[in-house]
């Protein structure tokens, strides 16, 4: 019973700091994961072999070889010259605005990181709508909202499909077959949900469209060549994504070999791509791993697992209803990747069980996926919006995240429960 | 030679508290590209310049948008609020300065003046005691002593 004991509470501790900031996160969870190391050796129920067993470097390769792709293509200006030509279709009305970007950033952040996606879209559009003199508020929520949902429609989209589809043994096509399409009503219904919202602050008349439109998009373009070898290179890279599980390819190979590819017709410099890796969030996974690893082998996680068993004999739908709201409440909370990570075993354990565990990773990916546009907790593409918007007149503050993301979030998850009622899930 | 031979001691100095027309009128009449911002002990704020200025004009946000200004020319609302409402006129110097200010002491030699001007990129430097303003150097202060010295000789 000790060995559980101490091993939660090096994880809350982890936890505990990350989520308050009391320490960099890097630094709270890289203690966390050598503390687990050295008591668990001393303990007996974890070692270094073990630790190092418990890092799923599927996921990192992935992470790391659609990150290099993404930071080639940013750098080609293809992200701004999309935002720029979507904003001309637009014609300047403030709800077409909404509705065009909102829906683009959501299937862009089916193909690439969320947060770049952001980064990127976020100030061209809070540019645009000041030059119309409309309120960016609207057009901001909606970007950022249905970037954290759009993302759970692949398994590249966002980290916690990442781990799932590499803990659970998911392909591409899984994902993109039992995902896509409920992601796909959900992320139209949220745009509706969301103009209701904010449908005052859509009401501004816009003007001087005319100075939109003479924006010369094609100049965003750094590199047209590179862009387009760029591209290459990522179509290569999904196409393979298509095809990775009758080819037997791990995803990370691809994604690698992608990264690789893009290096080879771009030939960047590699200092400055690999300055755009994100290693602190690198670091941050690996570390997470190696505590959850260790939590893990103390059996808390199974034995949790077996406990809920019981509800699942009585009613498979209310136990998937249950694991929904408990996955989107704490993603929302700690965040969708930590819990992903804390998650994964216990499914794991009840898929051995006989459980009809196969639609249990969906539940997952869309409990954590949906919930995490909850609180602004929940991911990071969320903190970084946030944080960009707060150098527009049109900050997102909490109560703006309230009454508008946290609604869209219990209404996805509202709809997923009917789904399962239903029986489609 | 020390820093304290080549410092200028009378140097015009604000409150943080002016606003930021007077402090262009300031700028305009004593010429100086950049002034001190100091408590009512001398203590040394912050220092405000005229790359200060300029950027109240522009919104926080366009620093993100990096290369992407370069090719919009017409800024549309945001050109006419610029003429028409300007609302920098309400900031004072506390919002613009930046705050801190790299310093020398006054006993330090000029070669080091120079590096540390060098190092942090700065056209002016202040010359404290325990933060409290004692004077200034300029780069032209430097040139002058350097060259005016040798061919004195």
């Amino acid at each position: 019973m000790l060995n559980p004991i101490i091993a939660s509470t090096i994880l809350i501790a982890a936890l505990y700091m990350v989520i308050t900031e009391k320490m960099d996160k890097v630094i709270a969870v890289s203690c966390g994961a050598l503390l687990m190391i050295i008591v668990g050796q001393m303990l007996g129920f974890y070692s270094q072999k073990k630790a190092l067993l418990a890092i799923d470097f599927n996921t990192l390769g992935l992470l790391l070889g659609m990150m290099i792709i993404t930071s080639i293509l940013k750098r080609t200006g293809f992200f701004t010259y999309i935002a720029i030509t979507l904003a001309k279709i637009s014609g300047g009305r403030p709800w077409k605005l909404m509705a065009i970007l909102g829906v683009s950033t959501a299937f862009i952040s089916m193909l690439v990181d969320n947060v770049t996606t952001i980064v990127i879209i976020v100030p061209i559009s809070i540019l645009v709508c000041d030059i119309l003199g409309i309120n960016p508020l609207p057009i901001l929520m909606a970007e950022v909202v249905l970037s954290i949902i759009g993302g759970v429609a692949t398994l590249v989209g966002d980290p916690p499909n990442i781990f799932i589809g590499s803990a659970a043994g998911l392909s591409f096509n899984d994902f993109l077959v039992n995902l896509f399409p409920v992601t796909l009503v959900v992320v139209f219904f949220s745009l509706f949900i969301l103009k209701f919202i904010h449908r005052k602050q859509l009401s501004g008349k816009p003007r001087n469209f005319q100075a939109v439109l003479n924006i010369d998009a094609k100049k965003a373009i750094k590199d047209p060549r590179g862009m387009l070898k760029c591209l290459l290179a990522l179509g290569v890279t999904f196409s393979l994504f298509f095809l990775h599980e009758s080819l037997g390819l791990y995803p990370s190979f691809i994604a690698l070999l992608g990264a690789g590819l893009a290096f080879l017709l771009l030939r960047p410099n590699p200092e400055d791509i690999f300055h755009d890796v994100e290693w602190p969030l690198l670091a941050f996974f690996t570390c997470f791993f190696v505590i959850v690893g260790g939590l893990q082998e103390t059996g808390i996680l199974s034995h949790l697992a077996k406990k809920t068993v019981f509800l699942a004999d009585v009613d498979i739908r209310l136990y998937k209803i249950v694991l929904l709201w408990v996955t989107g409440i704490f993603s929302s909370m700690i965040g969708a990747v930590p819990f992903t990570m804390i998650m994964i075993p216990i499914i794991k354990t009840l898929s051995g069980l006989g459980i009809n565990g196969g639609s249990l990773w969906w539940i997952l990916a869309i409990g954590v996926g949906f919930g995490a546009a909850g609180l602004p907790t929940g991911s990071a593409a969320s903190i970084i919006g946030i944080s960009i918007s707060k150098k527009s007149r049109s900050p997102i503050d909490i109560k703006t995240w309230l009454s508008s993301a946290t609604v869209v979030a219990v209404a996805s998850l509202i709809f997923v429960t009917i789904l399962i009622l239903a029986g489609l899930f | 030679m020390k820093a304290k031979d080549i410092m200028s001691k009378d140097i015009v100095t604000v409150s943080p508290s002016i606003g930021i027309r007077e402090i262009y009128s300031i700028l305009k009449k004593t010429r100086y590209g950049g002034i001190p911002v100091v408590d009512k002990d001398r203590k040394i704020l912050g220092m405000v310049t005229k790359s200060e200025i300029l950027s109240v004009f522009l919104p926080d946000y366009f620093d993100l948008l990096g290369e992407n200004i370069i090719y919009i020319d017409d800024f549309g609302t945001l050109d006419e609020e610029f003429e028409n409402m300007p609302s920098f006129e309400l900031f004072i110097v506390e919002d613009i300065m930046k705050k801190g200010s790299v310093t020398v002491e006054e006993d330090v030699s000029l070669l080091k003046v120079v590096a540390v001007m060098k190092k942090y990129n700065v056209r002016r430097i202040l010359v404290a005691k325990d933060n409290v303003l004692k004077g200034m150097i300029t780069r032209g202060d430097i040139c002058k002593a350097f060259f005016e010295e040798n061919g004195d000789k």
